[in-house]
């Protein structure tokens, strides 16, 4: 199944956040990289039915695929004041027609020891639709 | 020549008591333990049996196992560790690989690792409200989970979840879970992923068996 291109989804996390996420990933050799950006949703609104998103976090993400398995890892390193911190998303890639082209969903968790994150991990799911945007690969 | 057996049989007395008293050093120094030697072992006990560490340090210092069973039964709840569990009443969000997005939330109880209770999803379209309620049933084996949904309508699919329970940072518990269903069907569950929180947390009970659902 094919992973370039751009990925878009929801995370929902343990302690009630859901957020918006997006990424653009590439392949080489099993080997997986790219960016995400994670956009808090604010359950509230802008009071005009319109939903307010707030960009959280951007960075790079780098991983692996395992083909047998469909099996993806990702991960993602920042660091905050210093101190480093590291998510790691473990997933699956599958079929999902007629909704997208294809759905990476699984898991992610703050790796002990690191920073504290207002996210305290939970689960993520992207699609990979048929649509491109300009200037998307 | 005054011969007397007094000293051999004073002597056997002393050997005797000698014995004695290795004995009971030798049971000292086996299995015999000061009151300060036993409160840091089960103190040591106690730190790391995290289930049932007040019942294995009054059964210790009780040295009655009537006793400690005693307490056991009248104290053993209040003084229970809390272990990452089950257990509760959840409420948590979810996302099927096929666009739908739902609410859910579960009613579980838990004796040792095994769970059971039941669920109650809504999934909202643009044009239309899926409720679906069934029961739970599954294994937990410390901190993951794998759980079989079984609706009540007959044409539903099973859903089998899997994850794992986390501490949350604020006050409670976490689950994040992935599920998919067996087989294609029509439904709007074809796999996705869950995340809940708890919201309430229920004492342990007795599972009762039940005549349905045993293929589960």
């Amino acid at each position: 199944m094919k992973i370039d291109g751009r990925w878009e989804g929801k995370l929902l996390d343990m302690s009630g956040l859901v957020a918006l996420v997006t990424a653009r990933l590439k392949e080489k050799n099993d080997a997986i990289t790219g960016d995400f950006s994670v956009f808090f949703l604010s359950p509230a609104g802008d009071g005009c039915g319109k939903t307010i998103k707030r960009l959280a976090q951007t960075g790079p993400v780098s991983g692996k695929i395992d083909r047998k398995t469909n099996r993806i890892q990702l991960s993602h390193k920042l660091t905050i004041e210093g101190i480093p911190g590291e998510l790691a998303f473990v997933g699956s890639i599958t079929e999902a027609d007629p909704h997208a082209i294809s759905a990476i969903y699984g898991y992610y968790e703050v790796v002990e020891g690191a920073v504290p994150l207002t996210i305290e991990g939970g689960t993520c799911l992207l699609w990979l639709y048929r649509y491109t945007q300009k200037g998307e690969n | 020549m005054r011969m007397s057996n007094s000293g051999p049989k004073y002597n056997q007395k002393r050997l005797l008591g000698k014995i004695k008293k290795g004995q009971k050093r030798e049971k000292l120094r086996r299995g015999g333990r000061s009151i300060s030697q036993r409160l840091h072992y089960d103190s040591h006990i106690s730190v790391n049996n995290s289930s049932n560490s007040i019942n294995v340090f009054m059964s210790k210092i009780l040295n009655t196992r009537w006793l400690a069973s005693l307490h056991q039964r009248v104290y053993g709840r209040v003084f229970m560790t809390r272990k990452l569990s089950l257990a509760g009443l959840w409420t948590g969000y979810l996302i099927d690989i096929q666009g739908f997005e739902g609410e859910f939330s579960l009613e579980l109880r838990q004796k040792e690792n095994r769970a059971h209770g039941t669920y109650n999803v809504i999934i909202r379209d643009e044009e239309a409200l899926l409720s679906q309620k069934g029961i739970v049933e599954g294994e937990v084996l410390q901190d993951k989970f794998d759980l079989v949904f079984v609706s009540k309508d007959k044409d539903s699919v099973k859903i089998r979840m899997e994850g794992a329970i986390r501490s949350l940072r604020e006050k409670g518990l976490g689950i994040r879970a992935t599920y998919s269903v067996s087989g294609k069907s029509i439904s709007p569950f074809q796999g996705g992923i869950a995340s809940a929180r708890i919201i309430k947390s229920l004492p342990s009970v007795r599972i009762e068996e039940r005549s349905k659902f045993k293929d589960v």
